[in-house]
Formats: C-alpha cells, structure tokens, sequence
C-alpha cells in the first residue's frame, strides 16, 4: 500500500496528471484496492479539509492584492519607493526591490507581484543601461519575498496544514522577507558599484512630499492589512476580509482606474484561481489522512532519527528536497503534501514548527523563479516579453544570492522566531 | 453554447459569490468591531460560499483544462501522442469525479434522510455537501466537452494547416 501511495503518484505527476487528480486517483485506489476506509469517507475527509474558516483568508487576500496591482495602486507605491531611494546609486533596481518588499506586504502572490511590479519597472530599469538579463532577473527574483513576507498565501496553507498558528507564522515571515531582500539588496549594491551603472538623483523633498500624498492610500496598506493582525484586533481572515474592503475602496472610488466591470471581473479570477488551489487542498487532506492512518510520517520519522543524522544535516537535506520540489510544483500543493509528511520529523530534530514553516515557504518562494515550472518566470515572459531563455539566464545570479540567504535563515532560527515575543 | 454553459455561467457565479463573501465579512467585522453585534452566522455561511465557489469554479477549469499540473513531460509530445495522453487523463478524470460523485451521493442522502443543520446558521448540511456531488459529477462533464471541443479545434487548425499541437 505504501508503495501506491508514492509511486502511483509520482508516476502521474511525470505523465503530467493535474495534480488534484494525482492525489485523487491515489487516495481512490487505496480506498479500493486496500478497504482500510470506507469510500464515503473520501467525501467526509474532502469537506472537512476546506470547511475552515481560517481558509478564507486565501480568496480574501488573492482578491485583495489582484484589486491593488490593477487599480493603481502598485504604480503610486513605484513612485513612493523611488522618492525614498533615488538619491541612491542603482535607484531604480532598488525601486524596484522595495516596492516588491511593500506590494509583498498587500499581496501574498509571487506570480501578481511580477505582474504589478515587472509591467511597470522593467523599461525604466532598461532606460537607464542594465541589461535585460538583470531587470528580468532582478523582477522575477524578487517577487519570491511575497510567499515569505505577510499576508502570504504559503504560510496560510502550512499553517493550516500544521495546525500553526498563522498569525505567528506571519509574524515569523516578516525578518527572513526582509534578509531576503537585503541579500537581493547587496547583490544589486555590488552588481551597481562594478558595472558604474545607475547614479542617483539629488533628494526632492518636494517629490517626496508629493509622491507620499499621492500614494498615501497605497502606503497605508500594509498597515491596514497587517496591523490589526499584530495588534490582535482581528484574525487574518477578518483582516483578509477588510483588505478587500479596503481594497475595492481605494481602487473603486478613490483612483478609480478601473471599472465595477473590471472590478467584478477581478472578483471571479480571484474564486477561480481558489478553486484550482482549494481543490488541491480538499483531496491533499485525503492523501494526508490516509498517510497519517498508514503510519507513514511516523515510520518515516522513525527511519531517520534511527541513524542518528545530525539535525543540521537533516535540514540541509529537507531543504534540498524542498527545492527541487519547489522547481516541480506549485508552492500550495507542495506544501499541502509535504507538510503533514515532514513536520513530524522537523518537530523530533528540535526544529520549531513556526521556524520550519519558513524554510518551507522559502524554498519553494525560491521554486518560484527556477525552471522548470517557476510560476513568476511563465508569468515575466508574458510581461516582460521576453524568451524563457533571456530570464534562465537573467536569475543565475539572484538564485546563488537566494541559496545564500535560505542557508542564514535555515540555520539562524531567531531569525525566524526573534517577532514571536512580541505577540 | 457549451462554452456559455460551463464557463461564462460559472465565471459569473464565482464572482458573485466572492462579492458576496467579501460583503458578508466586512458586515461582520463592522458589526463585531463597531455596533458589538456580530452576525453569528456569518462565517459558516461564508465557508460554505466558498465551498460552492470551488466547485463552481472548478467546472470552468475543467472546461478550459487549465489544472494545476506538472507538463515537463506531456510537454516534450507532439502530434497522436499527445492527443492521446489527454484522453486518457481526461477518461480517468471523468471515472474518478464520478468515483468521488457517487460517494458524495451516500452521504448527502444520508444529511438529507436525518435533516442535519449546520450549527450556527442553521443552514441544512445537505447544501454545503451537495456542493462535492454537484460539483464532481460537472466537472467530469466539463472535462469530456472541453477535451471534445479542443479537439475540434485542434482538427479545424489541422485542416488550415495551423500549428500542431
């Protein structure tokens, strides 16, 4: 039996099975082929794997950030950022990283931040001489801090997934987000300082001023978004909730740069692309119901503490598994079968959950930009219009840069966990 | 028609649902935070909103076959090859969402024969379950018109000459 339930499904994934039937068909068979269940429980377990409250925060917070990166929102923050830093040498490649930190902190989507970001730096940084390779590179690269930094669509999925408490686990995300994008930061620093590239402007109060009064609804996001969350005033799904709110307020009647049609429109893609990922969520919680009853995670836990691995070569090794699965799949499927199969074992390594739920999420926030299937490079071909190829080559650098920043957090814990005790 | 009737319906519905969800939480918060009076059964309803969204929704993915998948494989074929991997992974999508579809059966019968309610709101279970029966059973349907349409499609390109797939 444990032999269907990991070779059925890595047979059917290769053969390129969607990956809510992959985990179908395996769960059926079992129940079939094994009768260690009953089959309504297939139902049973499905209904109660999406019948949490805590779930809705995924459509809330998808809708809210799809609302913010067409409404103008993103465009203000752009120019917001770049008051701040474009007195700095390499301004705009900054620009561009620090309005992925703010835009990361309003959506929890790798692949809307390359869209709201890319589409609106990538012929400004071009402008100025880098080449394409790392404009593309750099957008692409650095919208991976969306999975990390809060609201994120990744944390909410292990934290439901681990039964963790999401509100730490997004208070966790915020520091190794924001190492992150130092690393990214420090790359761009040197990459700048060698190439002669991109000296700053003079400071301008006056645009400062400006561009803080423009954007002031925009700015203020965040804050709405995630302040209550800290503060204990709302849980993250009320808070995904007044995110939308907010959201189609600004965007609606303030700028208005778009439409109630686009608005409405905005509304459906968001339920769609939550019924390709809740979908997913449904029958991976029959997968891992059926590998908890079979005592898989245990035995899996039992066979490696036996040989005494140290745990830092333990976490090396998830690591690298997690990031060749994070090249295959989509972070919310990967974390929602691996999850429940690897938690047992970080927690017998002395591995705190909150702190393993950010390693997760980092590497596969870093599968997000490496081929074979990285949502963000699909989604910067199509804005950035370029050949897959110009962008392979474009995240070298920023990948290497990742790796090294993934090893800080992964072995630096109070990174991850320093925000707890302000909770 | 058929696009009409698996993916514009379905489109339209989602959306509506998640405005509607979106309206019934912020009526929540405002009446929690504010006025101290928070709509009791707000969440459930909310919940079972975004139940039947997902499986609304899902009959739109499977109409237009747009799954979360992995293609480095499925990718790399051309031509019959091709053709054929689809049909197979959409018979055995269709078997398996009528596997699932009849199992739902047995339990949405059983919800509807003993008239079970949800515990807040009250709402019977049989419709936040019905959404799985419904849902599985259209999907299936879904899949086997959308796989029949792509490839009139794809034989209509055939016949111009266009691109193979």
């Amino acid at each position: 039996m444990i032999a269907t339930m990991v070779l059925l499904p890595v047979a059917l994934m290769i053969l390129g099975f969607p990956f809510f039937l992959v985990l179908l068909v395996t769960a059926a068979a079992v129940v079939v082929l094994f009768g260690i269940v009953p089959a309504a429980a297939l139902h049973q377990v499905m209904f109660s794997s999406i019948d949490k409250f805590a779930l809705l925060a995924v459509p809330f917070f998808i809708f809210a950030g799809d609302l913010m990166g067409r409404g103008g929102v993103s465009r203000r923050l752009i120019r917001w950022v770049n008051s701040v830093v474009g007195s700095v040498r390499g301004s705009l490649p900054f620009t561009a990283l620090g309005t992925t930190v703010v835009f990361g902190a309003i959506s929890g989507s790798t692949a809307a931040t390359v869209a709201a970001i890319g589409s609106l730096t990538h012929d400004r940084i071009l402008e100025a001489g880098y080449p394409e390779e790392f404009s593309s590179g750099l957008l692409v690269s650095s919208a991976a801090m969306s999975n990390l930094i809060p609201p994120s669509i990744g944390l909410i999925l292990f934290g439901i997934s681990s039964d963790t408490s999401i509100v730490r686990l997004f208070a966790a995300g915020i520091l190794p987000g924001l190492v992150l994008a130092a690393f990214f930061g420090a790359y761009i620093w040197w990459y700048t300082l060698r190439s002669g590239l991109g000296k700053g402007l003079p400071f301008s109060l006056r645009e400062f001023l400006a561009a803080t009064r423009d954007g002031i609804w925009s700015i203020a996001a965040p804050v709405v978004v995630l302040g209550g969350i800290y503060a204990g005033i709302f849980s993250p799904t009320e808070a995904a909730g007044i995110a939308c709110v907010y959201a189609l307020a600004v965007v609606g009647l303030l700028y208005r740069e778009i439409g109630w049609r686009e608005i409405f429109q905005s509304a459906s893609r968001s339920m769609y692309l939550t019924a390709q990922i809740f979908v997913i969520v449904a029958v991976a919680g029959v997968y891992g119901w059926l590998l908890t009853i079979n005592g898989v995670p245990q035995a899996l836990t039992g066979a490696i503490t036996d040989i005494n691995i140290p745990p830092w070569a333990i976490l090396l090794a998830i690591n690298l598994l997690m990031l060749i699965v994070g090249c295959m799949l989509d972070t919310g499927s990967a974390i929602l079968v691996f999850t429940p199969l690897l938690m047992p074992l970080a927690t017998a390594i002395g591995v705190d959950p909150v702190h393993f739920g950010v390693i997760m999420v980092m590497n596969l926030s870093i599968g997000t930009f490496t081929p074979p299937f990285g949502i963000n490079l699909f989604v910067g071909q199509a804005v950035l219009k370029l050949p897959l190829s110009r962008l392979y080559a474009g995240i070298v650098p920023f990948f290497i840069v990742a790796i090294l920043a993934l090893l800080v957090i992964t072995y630096i814990p109070a990174i991850s966990l320093a925000l707890l005790r302000f909770l | 028609m058929s696009r009409w009737l698996l993916s514009t319906i379905p489109m339209a519905v989602i959306g509506v649902l998640m405005l509607v969800s979106v309206a019934l939480n912020g009526a929540n918060i405002m009446g929690r935070y504010l006025f101290g009076s928070p709509i009791f059964w707000a969440e459930e309803v909310m919940v079972y909103l975004t139940i039947w969204g997902v499986f609304i929704g899902m009959i739109a993915v499977a109409y237009k076959g747009e799954h979360l998948s992995m293609d480095l494989f499925s990718a790399g074929l051309r031509g019959k090859p091709r053709i054929a991997l689809h049909v197979v992974i959409t018979a055995v999508l269709a078997i398996c969402c009528l596997f699932t579809a009849a199992q739902s059966w047995t339990v949405v019968r059983l919800f509807f024969d003993t008239g079970a309610v949800s515990a807040s709101s009250k709402v019977p279970l049989v419709i936040p379950h019905s959404a799985l029966l419904i849902g599985f059973t259209l999907i299936s349907c879904a899949a086997v018109i959308g796989m029949r349409t792509q490839l009139k499609a794809h034989a209509a390109a055939m016949a111009r000459g266009g691109d193979r797939p």
